[in-house]
C-alpha cells in the first residue's frame, strides 16, 4: 500500500501542483480516494498507453501486409 | 396543481428538478450554463442519446422555477417509474455500473467527464438502463482525477461484489447507506480470495485502506496535495472498473423460488387456463401501468407486458428476480421492469427527510395489479389479515386480478404443516367479505381442475 502511494507521489512530483481546474466539484472526492486513484492511475494509464502502441504497430504491419498481397488495379 | 422542487434535488449547484402541473422539468443555473452548453454543443448530447445511454429533453420556454439563479429550463421525456439500485437484481445493477462506466469513457471523448456516479441517477427505460440527470456531465480539465470514483466504488463495485462473493441480499445494504456501501464495510464482509482479484484488490481493498489512512484532516495539518491524472490514466482506471464488474457473477440456481413453476403441483393444463382468463381481464380492464406483485419469473408478467403495459414484476427471491430480467434482457423487452421487493415490508421513503427515495406506494397507483398466488402467502405465510391485504392493493391500483388458493391446496397445506392452524376465516367465504369492503367484484372464475377461484375486482375508492 505505502509503496503505491509513494510510487505515485513519485510520479506526480514531476507534474504542476495544485488543484486541477474542476468547475462545480458538490461531491467529495475523498482525499485517500483522490491519491489511490492517482498511483492506479500511474500504473493503469501505461498499460492503456501500451495497448494503443501495440495496436498501432499491429496496424501498421496488416496495412503493410495488406499492400504487398493486393494486385496493382484491384483497388476500388 | 402548483409547482415544487423534487426532493431530491438538492445537491448539485448547476441545476435541480421541479414538478409543474405534473410535469417534470429541469432548471439549468447559470453557474451549470458552460458545461451544459458543452454537452449540447460538443455533441456528446446527441452522442448518448443515440446510444440510449441518456434520457432525451428539449428546452422550454416557460416561467424559470428560480429565476434569480436560471439559466434555462429541460423538459426530459417522462420516465413513467422510478426504481432504485435497492430493488435491482444483481444483473441490472451490473449493467446499471457498466453503462455508467460507458458514459464516462464517451463523455472523455468528448472533452467531458462524469461528475457523479450515483447508482440512483440511473433508471430502467424501457429496459435499458439510462442515465437520468443531463447535468452529470461537466468539461473535463486535462490532469483532473475522476471526481466520482469513490461514489462508483460505493454504489455499483462493493454491493456488487458482495452480492457475488458473499450473499446477493446485502444488496440490500444499499437501502441502509444512502451513498452507497461503505468500503471499509465492505472490505470487512468480503472473503479473504477477493484480495486476488486485482480489481477488487485495488478499487475495494486498497481503496478502503487509502480512505482509512487519509481521512479527516486534523486542524493545523496541511491539506493533502491533488495532483494530476493524464488521460491515459483516466482511461486505465475506467477499463479496470469495467474489467472488475464484468468479472463479478452470481447465479441464481440455489434460490427458493426461481424453480416454482416447475417444482409446483399444477397442471399445464390448469396454468394455460388461468393464462387464458388473466389475458382476457387484461383486455377488458384497458392499457395502463400493472403491478404484477409476486411476479416470480415473470410468466403472466408477461401476458401484460406483450399487450404494452408497463409491467413492474415485483418479486421477494432476488434469483427469480434475476432470471426474469436476464430473460426480459434476452428478448429486448420494453415494457417490463422486473424488481426485487418484499411486499411485507415494501421499500420506504429513504434519504433526506424521508423524502430523497420514493416509497413504493408514492410511485402508483397502477392502473392494474396481479397478484396471483400471493394471497396464501401474505395472509398464512405473513399472519396478514385478509382486510388489511385488500386495503394495501386497493392503495396500489384501481384493478385488481386476485387469486384465493384456499386451505386445501397442496401449496397452503404445506404452509401450515409446520405450524398451528390460527386462520379460522381463511376460506372463499372469508376472503369474499373482506375484500368487498374496498372494492367491487366484477367477474369471477374457478380454475379447472384445482380448488383456486380467480377475481377480478374494482377499488371502490376514487383514484384520481
Amino acid at each position: 500500500m505505502h509503496v503505491l502511494l509513494l510510487s505515485s507521489v513519485t510520479w506526480m512530483a514531476g507534474l504542476p501542483a495544485g488543484g486541477s481546474a474542476q468547475g462545480l466539484m458538490y461531491l467529495d472526492p475523498g482525499s485517500g480516494s483522490i491519491l489511490l486513484q492517482l498511483a492506479l492511475a500511474a500504473l493503469l494509464g501505461v498499460a492503456v498507453i501500451a495497448r494503443a502502441f501495440w495496436s498501432k504497430i499491429k496496424a501498421f504491419f496488416a496495412r503493410l501486409a495488406g499492400r504487398s498481397g493486393k494486385e496493382p488495379g484491384d483497388g476500388k | 396543481m402548483g409547482s415544487s422542487r423534487s426532493a431530491a434535488s438538492f445537491r448539485d449547484p448547476s441545476g435541480f428538478v421541479f414538478t409543474r402541473q405534473g410535469t417534470l422539468y429541469r432548471q439549468v443555473n447559470r453557474l451549470g450554463r458552460d458545461d451544459y452548453r458543452a454537452m449540447m454543443d460538443g455533441g456528446l448530447y446527441a452522442r448518448l442519446v443515440g446510444k440510449g445511454l441518456l434520457v432525451p429533453h428539449e428546452e422550454v420556454t416557460i416561467p424559470a422555477e428560480r429565476a434569480d439563479t436560471a439559466y434555462c429550463i429541460l423538459r426530459p421525456q417522462t420516465i413513467p417509474f422510478i426504481s432504485y439500485p435497492y430493488e435491482w437484481c444483481f444483473g441490472q445493477l451490473q449493467d446499471a455500473a457498466l453503462a455508467t462506466l460507458r458514459i464516462a469513457r464517451e463523455a472523455l471523448e468528448c472533452g467531458m467527464t462524469l461528475k457523479d456516479a450515483s447508482a440512483y441517477n440511473i433508471q430502467f427505460v424501457a429496459g435499458r438502463p439510462t442515465l437520468m440527470d443531463s447535468l452529470s456531465l461537466e468539461v473535463y480539465h486535462a490532469g483532473e482525477p475522476w471526481t466520482a470514483y469513490r461514489q462508483f466504488c460505493q454504489h455499483f463495485l462493493a454491493p456488487l461484489a458482495l452480492m457475488a462473493h458473499r450473499d446477493v441480499r446485502l444488496s440490500q445494504l444499499l437501502r441502509v447507506f444512502i451513498d452507497g456501501v461503505p468500503l471499509d464495510l465492505a472490505q470487512r464482509l468480503l472473503p479473504g480470495r477477493t484480495r486476488f482479484d486485482f480489481g477488487l484488490l485495488a478499487h475495494i481493498h486498497l481503496h478502503a485502506a487509502a480512505q482509512q489512512r487519509y481521512s479527516g484532516t486534523q486542524p493545523g495539518r496541511p491539506a493533502p496535495a491533488r495532483g494530476r491524472m493524464s488521460r491515459a490514466g483516466f482511461l486505465g482506471i475506467l477499463d479496470s472498473l469495467s474489467a472488475a464488474v464484468r468479472r463479478l457473477t452470481w447465479r441464481p440456481e440455489k434460490t427458493a423460488w426461481a424453480d416454482y413453476y416447475r417444482a409446483n403441483k399444477y397442471s399445464d393444463q390448469a396454468m394455460d387456463e388461468k393464462a387464458r382468463i388473466v389475458a382476457g381481464w387484461l383486455e377488458r380492464i384497458g392499457p395502463g401501468m400493472i403491478w404484477d406483485l409476486g411476479a416470480n419469473t415473470g410468466r403472466f408478467s408477461r401476458l401484460s407486458s406483450e399487450r404494452g403495459n408497463l409491467t413492474i414484476a415485483c418479486d421477494i427471491d432476488p434469483g427469480a428476480v434475476e432470471l426474469n430480467y436476464q430473460d426480459c434482457r434476452a428478448r429486448a423487452e420494453a415494457h417490463c421492469l422486473p424488481l426485487v421487493m418484499d411486499l411485507t415490508n415494501p421499500s420506504p421513503g429513504l434519504g433526506w427527510e424521508g423524502a430523497e427515495r420514493m416509497a413504493l406506494l408514492e410511485r402508483g397507483p397502477a392502473h392494474g395489479v396481479l397478484a396471483l398466488a400471493l394471497v396464501h402467502h401474505m395472509a398464512i405465510g405473513n399472519n396478514v389479515p385478509l382486510g388489511d391485504l385488500a386495503r394495501f392493493f386497493s392503495r396500489c391500483g384501481r384493478w385488481l386480478i386476485v387469486e384465493f388458493v384456499p386451505k386445501n391446496d397442496p401449496q397452503v397445506a404445506r404452509l401450515l404443516s409446520s405450524r398451528e392452524d390460527i386462520f379460522d376465516s381463511y376460506n372463499l367465504e372469508g376472503f369474499e367479505r373482506a375484500f368487498v369492503q374496498t372494492f367491487a367484484i366484477r367477474q369471477r372464475q374457478s380454475l379447472p381442475g384445482t380448488a383456486r377461484e380467480l377475481f377480478l375486482m374494482e377499488a371502490t375508492h376514487d383514484f384520481r
